[in-house]
């Protein structure tokens, strides 16, 4: 049975004077993966954002479990769901344990050292995330690869409901995203719901059971991905002509080939 | 492991610094005339004398630590400190103030609570001029105008007191001197230091998960604009207190933090504890070192941590302009 | 321009033959000299500091004088013909005074009360009023001969401990009185001949009977001072008390440091008395 974890309900985001999101309706569901996709600047961080808690909305709310999010506790929302950062930094030459460590600090109180408990989950999460062999590694000796699987440690640390995360597969190389994604939907299959920002259609369209396309903050559909990848869609949002050919599991792959007139147009 | 030495060395150096002075005699001894209640020279200026100049070491110095720590942690930056930011000059500035212009005779808490005004006004302006995603060298410049603007006006007030002494104590304020402390300035000081103190010592976890960043240690729960101004105000309430009672005594808050930072594996909140004892392993060492030199004049104990701190503080400009493009 | 400066040296060498007329003094103390023996008129400018009554002795009459802050431009204004300045003072100006041609004289801090006695013999034959400053010494001897005494073996002790912990020895105008008045003075046991630092716990373990306070404005504040009222003072046994004296009274030379001295021996047989009367009681 799935149930809403989390609901953007006609959410704007204005910065300044640009309009960067305009009245989208989103719902997050266990047992989901829901893919954010459209250009540069189309509004997919801002909704990220939004719907963590961490950008006030100039009109709209955004529910968690029945409850206004900027009315929830801070520390049951940090529970709830885990946020992983576009080009997350980390500030301090952190070993890798103890760095994943740090998602445990919802659960903990302001002066407490992670207990056992905390411990196992730790380790759990960097076994679940293939990292378990870095534990005594520092962040800044790491490649882009283990760095990122190290962060997405930290938020399955957290046990959240619900990960959030931002672009975090656009610095890695195939195999990497490949596990980083199987990451999450085992995370998904556990019950857990995420959202996730992406650029690569392909890798979109395989591994998210819906798709939301946003363009200059508006969303244009929300749909299962063959529903949403259209050679149409690509052309008016992305100014694109790509082939799309899919398998036999029914599954598209996206491979762009040349800018639409109109883009070329505009390009210098 | 390492907290327990730590630990260890403050007690030590503790006790050795009751028992420097221009006169030796038997602490052991003494103790034993305090237990039984006798009174004697020496047990006079073992309590009323050194202890009060140990004790206070051991709190300024503890402050400075702990104080350089959080600011490190707060502003993500390792050459953020009460010195470096201003804090010091600030709160200096407001105890001159209070002090040779006889505000203090209306209440003598106007002294602390002039040098927490002080530091606050100096750290706000600092952040104000430098924002939150601050490069190094802005915060370094913010802070160099802001010591630079306090350290004239602290001149100009000195000059404009009514005391004849007053000028030759300029520097007094600006490197720190520990030998005029009372068990009076312990008093007045320490009710705002330990406020402070509790109110750094349970930043440690969102201090952990800010080094994640602001939007992740967000998510996490951490309200940061909430915690910012917590640190802003403890610092400016324990450095206050620390500066109003013995001047600024600089660099142990940027020297400490750094040299213990890999001992606790990088981590803000065991930093926060180990730089309080280390601050104070540092000061009291340093006040032992300025009683044992042999000098004319008694040496400021401020001098001392300079000629230690200020080449670390090069050392590190350097190392950080190595590390970033 | 050399021609100039020659020709004015030239004019005040030949002025200098007769007695001054136009007196500058940029020195508190050479100002003291100047106000007790110079003729009405002659003096031409003193230090602001000669016209605060806590500091000088003679106020009243620098009244009158304009003053000066020891800058060579204001005492080149005056026009003198005879400038007259301390060893360490305004080195500065008098430095440039001398260079300029102004005949300068330099006075020594005394260091007893016979070296006051000669430097007021040196005033009165710079300011041509020799006959004065011998009427002046007289008298301050006549006083003297009726007060001065030695400290006996088993005499109360006594230290200045002025604002920084600065104390004076012996070997000093201040330190003479102190001997002159029948008083031990304690900073020899803390090895200080002239002038030196002596530390609260040096103090303690020295432990004079008395300490000499100098006391300054009331809303004045410095750390330096701070030291003269930390709590331990107020908890020892010894020092036990305290003896006033103005400052006025002897930071320079001159017959009022007869007046010093009268009360620092009242000071020193009211604490005697005291002391034979506790003694009785118990």
């Amino acid at each position: 049975m799935t149930e809403t974890l989390l609901e953007a309900r006609s959410v704007s985001v204005t910065m300044g004077s640009i309009q960067c999101l305009n009245r989208v309706d989103l719902s997050l569901k266990t047992g989901e993966i829901t893919g954010l996709i459209g250009p540069n600047g189309s509004g997919k961080s801002s909704l990220l954002k939004a719907m963590a808690g961490l950008q006030k909305t100039t009109h709209g709310s955004v529910w968690l479990a029945g409850k206004n999010i900027t009315h929830c506790d801070s520390r049951e929302r940090g529970k709830a769901m885990g946020y992983l950062e576009q080009n997350g930094d980390v500030h301090w030459p952190l070993p890798v344990k103890r760095l994943v460590e740090l998602g445990r600090i919802p659960h903990l109180q302001g002066w407490q050292s992670p207990c056992e408990q905390d411990q196992r989950r730790v380790e759990a999460a960097l076994k679940q995330t293939d990292t378990w062999h870095l534990r005594e590694r520092t962040v800044t000796t790491l490649s882009g690869g283990e760095k990122c699987r190290v962060l997405l440690a930290r938020v399955l640390a957290g046990e959240p409901k619900m990960i959030l995360a931002d672009e975090p597969i656009a610095a890695l190389d195939p195999a990497h995203q490949l596990m980083v994604m199987e990451s999450l939907r085992q995370f998904a299959a556990a019950g857990g719901a995420v959202i996730i920002a992406l650029h690569d259609l392909s890798i979109a369209a395989r591994y998210c059971d819906r798709l939301a396309l946003l363009k200059e903050g508006d969303l244009i559909i929300k749909a299962s991905p063959n529903d949403v990848i259209t050679e149409a869609r690509l052309a008016s949002v992305y100014g694109i002509k790509a082939t799309l050919r899919r398998d036999e599991n029914d599954c598209l792959t996206v491979t762009p080939y040349a800018l639409t007139d109109e883009a070329k147009l505009l390009s210098p | 492991m390492w907290l327990g030495l730590l630990m260890g060395s403050v007690i030590v150096l503790f006790f050795i610094s009751l028992t420097v002075g221009r006169h030796s005699f038997s602490l052991w001894q003494t103790v034993q005339e305090l237990l039984a209640q006798e009174q004697s020279v020496y047990t006079l200026i073992l309590i009323e004398l050194r202890l009060p100049r140990s004790l206070v070491a051991v709190i300024v110095g503890a402050t400075l630590g702990l104080c350089g720590a959080a600011m490190q942690g707060l502003l993500r930056n390792p050459l953020a400190s009460p010195g470096i930011l201003g804090s010091s000059s600030g709160a200096a500035l407001f105890s001159v103030i209070v002090l040779y212009f006889g505000f203090h005779a209306i209440s003598p808490w106007l002294l602390p609570i002039a040098g927490m005004a002080g530091a606050l006004l100096a750290i706000v302006l600092v952040y104000a001029l430098t924002g939150n995603d601050s490069t190094i060298t802005t915060i370094i410049l913010a802070g160099v105008a802001i010591n630079a603007i306090a350290a004239a006006c602290i001149s100009l007030a000195i000059n404009l007191a009514p005391s004849p002494y007053a000028v030759r104590e300029i520097a007094l304020w600006t490197l720190g001197d520990l030998s005029k402390v009372s068990l009076t300035n312990l008093w007045l000081m320490l009710p705002t230091t330990l406020i402070g103190w509790l109110m750094l010592i349970g930043c440690g976890q969102a201090l952990n998960a800010l080094s994640l960043g602001e939007q992740t240690a967000a998510s996490m729960g951490v309200n940061v604009a909430r915690l910012r101004w917590r640190i802003f105000l403890a610092t400016a309430l324990a450095v206050g207190a620390a500066v109003a009672t013995v001047g600024a005594i600089g660099f142990i808050g940027l020297v400490i933090p750094h040299l213990l930072r890999p001992l606790v594996g990088y981590e803000p909140r065991r930093l926060l504890f180990a730089s309080a004892l280390g601050g104070a392993v540092m000061l009291l060492l340093a006040d032992i070192s300025v009683r044992l030199i042999p000098s004319q004049i008694p040496l400021q104990v401020g001098v001392l941590t300079a000629l230690v701190g200020a080449p670390f503080f090069l050392y590190l400009i350097v190392k950080l302009r190595k590390e970033l493009p | 321009m050399r021609f100039i400066i020659v020709a004015s040296a030239c004019l005040i060498m030949q002025w200098a033959n007769a007695a001054p007329q136009r007196i500058a003094s940029v020195n508190l103390c050479t100002d003291q000299y100047l106000l007790l023996l110079a003729a009405p008129g002659t003096i031409a400018t003193v230090t602001w500091l000669s016209q605060k009554p806590e500091s000088s002795y003679y106020y009243e009459r620098a009244l009158r004088i304009p003053v000066n802050h020891g800058e060579a431009e204001e005492i080149v204004a005056h026009a003198p013909d005879l400038v007259l300045a301390g060893f360490y003072s305004a080195r500065t100006t008098t430095h440039l005074l001398q260079q300029l041609g102004y005949q300068v004289e330099l006075f020594d801090h005394p260091r007893s009360v016979k070296q006051v006695r000669e430097q007021l013999r040196r005033m009165g034959d710079l300011i041509g009023r020799r006959e004065q400053a011998e009427r002046v010494i007289k008298t301050m001897d006549a006083r003297l001969q009726r007060v001065a005494t030695q400290p006996a073996d088993d005499a109360p002790t006594l230290m200045q401990y002025a604002p920084g912990g600065y104390t004076i020895g012996r070997d000093s105008l201040v330190g003479d009185i102190m001997y002159l008045a029948g008083w031990r003075n304690q900073a020899q046991n803390a090895g200080v001949a002239h002038l030196g630092i002596v530390d609260l716990e040096t103090l303690l373990m020295i432990a004079p009977l008395a300490l000499i306070d100098s006391p300054l404005a009331p809303d004045s504040y410095s750390f330096a001072e701070q030291m003269l009222k930390h709590p331990v003072l107020k908890k020892t046994a010894r020092p036990k008390f305290t003896v006033t004296i103005e400052r006025k009274l002897w930071i320079c030379g001159g017959p009022m440091v007869v007046d010093a001295l009268i009360e620092l021996r009242k000071a020193r047989e009211t604490i005697e008395r005291e002391a034979i009367e506790s003694e009785q009681r118990s």
